[in-house]
């Protein structure tokens, strides 16, 4: 059953296919724009430096180093761990499971949190598309997301400060008790493993989380709720009382975990050191996102899908009871 | 329960005084006291309890004082002169001091016997004992003794101590202390001071300095748990049972300048023997964690490779035993110098293709060299040990494991992370020095006394940094083969001495013709940088000649065909305030180049040429010999531009911030 819904849910993706595709073009041209200051910054600072060969061909760390020093705004954020195909993506989980959102500095903190937003509206025309099982259109995507926008970005502030207090009350208080707990030890593995675990527990906390947050959204559209709050109080009891909808995240994490492993050792294996390759490097990491951006969708098209059969089947048994 | 020592002191003191108190130097050693120590640890409550004999000679004029170094008391309380300084000096001091609140130490005579033999008889001075502050008057501070003698001892007169001493142990504290059943006992012992002329050279325990000793001869009985494994400065010369349950060990160290020792029941012991056809052997003792077994080979590399480049370099390790302490974690003594014995350490997890923990311990190796065997003063000119060893262990890393790999931990915290390597970026590790100088160059001078540096950045830039960039600069701008020979020659003319800054600086001068009192008057007394750039560099097709020529009846108007040539234009500028002759190499495009010398003086100055092809590009120190300059990247500059390297990393800036976008997307 799990394996059909989620089959469904891509099925969903497939089918309004031009959703994602307007979603990857803003991921993408938010990033190009920003990414212009910083492409005449190195031009200035590299182009013209005869440490410009080590730059085209991998990175020198004399040269970065160096312009590290004078880098301001965004081009401060240029660093060694960018290279290779591990380093991007490992940086980027770092901050989802330590929740130092600040640590590339207050711009990249902002468009966090503005992409949340972004995200959030388009989540709405999204979903509401996937409930109404209608075929895709630019206007009736983006008049859905405007129609649940105010739902969606309550969702998304209510989440962001739950985050927040998860970064900044619970994991002080995890880590209190691990400190606690391994105080007087002389052994670093016992140490490491205690640590592990509480990083294992704070990731099902998150894991957990958003796993609501996204019934809470399917909810909320499915059933025309008028309140963000009380859905997210049915999601909680959904996600609770439904052990499949662990396993259909669970599952599309892994497919997701497995994939992002992929595509960090393909993008690793990729030397980029003239204009082709360079462009076939651009297009496999356009491939990954765009691939994420489908895995994402694919959860909340198989939430709906879930979520819509848990209630036909209840509405069933209820039938049958009367 | 007040420890008591177990071990037979009569049968020890027999023992060890068969032996005269100032043996025959090894080679040039020149010893000025000689210390009989014996300890008994308690390790249910970490005392030391001990009894030292120490025999000091008078090198400088006569004295009626004595002063001693109590450094254990620096953790005595929050009030000493090093808890202080490392509260203020460091934004987590406030959790730096927290720590000790149940884990303070001290260093406290119970007796103290004075006895200048033909000057005065043995006397109980233990009334006579005041605690000093002759750096900043602290009272609250109690780590440097002086104790009054009932007559003077003339120069060169020996003057005989015996204290008794009670050392607590602090928990986990820099350096020394103890952590559940592991301990490392440094600065634990009363250690007499320096006399210099006229003066004692005995500072205080300051947070940012080190030590500084005289040479002589160490006998140390150390009683502990017959369970424990112990390693120690000098060499073990017995092993005897001391009841049931205890064993006494017995380490004699020659020319040394300090003591140090560790004992714990975990320790796993290894050893393992140095040999070079060249080079004396040497026994490397190894003892270590058992969850580092992985790392012992290593441990045994990264020394070897010290004892043998640097035995080759300048100076054969003269002792036969090196003890290598593997510290355990959470210890804080990892990273540390004694005499014969550093402490080295490694995170529990590696990643593939680190170099953990060779460069930690190729350092500490090599501070055998320039604190063990050149006893520099470290708390007044710390760059005379740190900025060599930044630099000679740079230098042996290179020539053994070549560049390291960029490395990162994620999430990273006390005893946590998952380390990563990026095979793709090499790291020189003069490159990481370069970075550190670059944020903290302007910060102090490196003649300011160590002890008195504004803070820690300019501690560490003027006791590591800086001098370590000068050191590779000046073998630059002299050259490998002379620099190697002026280093070799000071370390073997200083060796068991105490160089300063004019023994370093006079044996440069003996090496070359150049006068370097510039140099090291800028870099020394000086507070600033040395940046050289090329600014601009451009290139025009000269036009034809066309004007009026010749004179009175032969001056006719002309407009001559263009030759072809182009005139090109480097302009370079001096950035920094520090002036060093610089060369630069300009390159046409038809594959020609010039050498120019530049005696880097102005603040700016052009070049000019009319050649057959347009210039390429102008690189300023070509052979990078000036590893002060702070920024490489404005060093070079080429006349045309090539954009793909920056629009390869913008893509790749690109894709990572998609991917951030995309994280934060999961809590939307």
């Amino acid at each position: 059953m799990v394996g059909k819904i989620i089959q469904n849910g891509w099925n969903t993706v497939i089918k309004l296919r031009r959703a994602v595709g307007v979603i990857y073009l803003v991921n993408l041209l938010i990033a190009a724009a920003l990414s212009i200051p910083l492409f005449f910054g190195l031009h200035r600072y590299l182009d013209y430096s005869t440490l410009r060969s080590e730059m085209s061909s991998g990175f020198s760390y004399a040269w970065w180093s160096a312009f590290n020093f004078r880098a301001e705004g965004l081009a401060a954020t240029l660093r060694p761990s960018l290279s290779g195909g591990f380093g991007p993506i490992f940086d980027n989980l770092e901050l989802l499971i330590s929740g130092n959102w600040t640590a590339y500095g207050v711009a990249v903190f902002v468009l966090g949190i503005a992409y949340v937003l972004l995200a959030a509206f388009f989540n709405g025309g999204f979903v509401g598309l996937a409930v109404e099982e209608r075929p895709f259109s630019t206007q009736r995507f983006f008049s859905q997301s405007g129609l649940y926008f105010h739902h969606m970005a309550a969702l998304a502030v209510t989440a962001l400060l739950l985050f927040l207090g998860i970064y900044k009350g619970l994991y002080p208080l995890v880590f209190s008790l691990v400190d606690k707990l391994t105080t007087g030890s002389l052994s670093q593995p016992w140490v490491w493993f205690v640590n592990l675990v509480a990083y294992l527990l704070l990731i099902k906390v998150i894991f957990i989380v958003t796993m609501i947050f996204d019934y809470a959204r399917v909810i909320l559209i499915t059933d025309k709720k008028e309140s963000a709050w009380i859905s997210i109080g049915l999601a909680t009891l959904f996600v609770f009382r439904h052990y499949r909808a662990w396993l259909i995240n669970a599952l599309l994490v892994g497919v997701g975990v497995l994939g992002t492993l992929t595509a960090a050792l393909l993008l690793s294996a990729f030397r980029s050191t003239a204009f082709w390759s360079l462009l076939t490097l651009f297009a496999l990491q356009q491939l990954f996102i765009l691939g994420l951006i489908s895995l994402r969708l694919t959860f909340y098209a198989s939430q709906v899908e879930y979520y819509r059969r848990q209630k036909e089947a209840e509405t069933l048994v209820r039938k049958k009871r009367l | 329960m007040k420890p008591k020592l177990r071990i037979s002191f009569p049968a020890v003191m027999i023992l060890l005084l068969l032996q005269p108190a100032f043996s025959e130097p090894s080679s040039n050693c020149n010893k000025l006291v000689h210390y009989r120590i014996e300890v008994a640890l308690d390790e249910k409550s970490g005392t030391l309890d001990g009894k030292e004999r120490i025999i000091w000679r008078n090198p400088g004029e006569a004295t009626d004082e004595v002063q001693l170094h109590f450094y254990m008391n620096a953790f005595k309380n929050n009030q000493s002169t090093f808890l202080r300084e490392t509260f203020q000096r460091t934004p987590k001091g406030a959790r730096a001091l927290a720590r000790f609140k149940d884990g303070w130490g001290y260093c406290e005579p119970k007796t103290i016997f004075a006895e200048a033999p033909g000057i005065f008889p043995r006397t109980d001075l233990a009334s006579a004992l005041q605690f000093i502050a002759p750096d900043d008057g602290n009272a609250d501070d109690e780590t440097v003794g002086r104790l009054l003698l009932p007559r003077a001892v003339p120069s060169g007169a020996e003057l005989v101590l015996e204290i008794e001493f009670v050392t607590q142990l602090p928990r986990r504290a820099p350096r020394t202390g103890r952590h559940g059943d592991y301990f490392f006992a440094g600065q634990w012992f009363p250690k007499i001071g320096v006399r210099q002329g006229d003066r004692w050279n005995c500072h205080q325990y300051h947070a940012s300095t080190e030590y500084f000793a005289n040479y002589g001869d160490y006998e140390v009985a150390v009683t502990i748990p017959k369970n424990y494994q112990i390693g120690a400065s000098g060499v073990q010369v017995e092993e005897r049972a001391a009841g049931a349950e205890r064993k006494t060990v017995v380490f004699r160290g020659e020319c040394i300048h300090d003591f140090a020792w560790t004992a714990s029941p975990r320790y796993c012991t290894a050893e393992r023997t140095f040999q070079h056809p060249e080079l004396p052997a040497v026994t490397m003792r190894l003892l270590h964690q058992p969850e580092h077994r992985k790392y012992v080979d290593r441990y045994f590399d990264a020394t070897a490779n010290t004892l043998k480049h640097l035995g080759l370099w300048y100076l054969p390790y003269p002792y036969p035993q090196i003890t290598i302490v593997d510290a355990a974690f959470r210890s804080n003594v990892a990273g540390m110098e004694y005499p014969t014995l550093f402490t080295t350490g490694a995170d529990w997890l590696e990643a593939t293709g680190s170099f953990e923990p060779i460069g930690l311990t190729i350092h500490e190796c090599t501070h055998q060299w320039f604190y063990g065997m050149l006893g520099s003063d470290e708390t007044e000119s710390a760059w005379l040990d740190e900025g060599f060893t930044v630099y000679a262990a740079g230098r042996c890393f290179l020539a053994a494991y070549g560049q390291k790999r960029y490395s990162k931990t994620y999430l990273s915290r006390d005893g946590f992370g998952i380390p990563w390597t990026f095979s793709e970026v090499l790291v020189d590790p003069r490159e990481e020095t370069l970075q550190l100088h670059r944020e903290r160059g302007h910060r102090d001078k490196m003649s300011t006394p160590s002890y008195q540096l504004i803070d820690r950045a300019a501690y560490r830039n003027n006791a590591y940094e800086k001098p370590s960039l000068m050191l590779w600069t000046l073998e630059g701008l002299l050259g490998e083969d002379v620099f190697q020979r002026t280093l070799r020659d000071y370390v073997r003319e200083m060796q068991f001495r105490h160089p300063t800054s004019q023994d370093f600086i006079a044996a440069v001068q003996r090496h070359t013709t150049q006068d370097m009192s510039a140099f090291f008057e800028q870099l020394l007394d000086g507070y600033g940088i040395v940046d050289y750039a090329v600014v601009e560099i451009n290139a025009q097709k000269l036009p034809g000649a066309e004007g009026f020529f010749g004179r009175g009846g032969d001056r006719r108007h002309e407009k001559r065909p263009a030759t072809g040539e182009w005139l090109s234009l480097v302009h370079v500028e001096r950035k920094g305030e520090i002036t060093l002759p610089v060369e630069m190499v300009v390159t046409f495009e038809n594959g020609e180049t010039v050498r120019e010398k530049w005696d880097g003086k102005q603040n700016y100055r052009i070049f000019r040429y009319v050649t057959k092809s347009p210039i390429e590009q102008a690189q300023i120190d070509p052979e990078r010999k000036i590893w002060l300059d702070v920024d490489p990247a404005n060093n070079g500059r080429y006349r045309k531009s090539d954009p793909f390297p920056s629009l390869r990393w913008t893509l790749q800036w690109l894709f990572w911030l998609q991917h951030l976008m995309e994280t934060a997307a999961v809590i939307s």
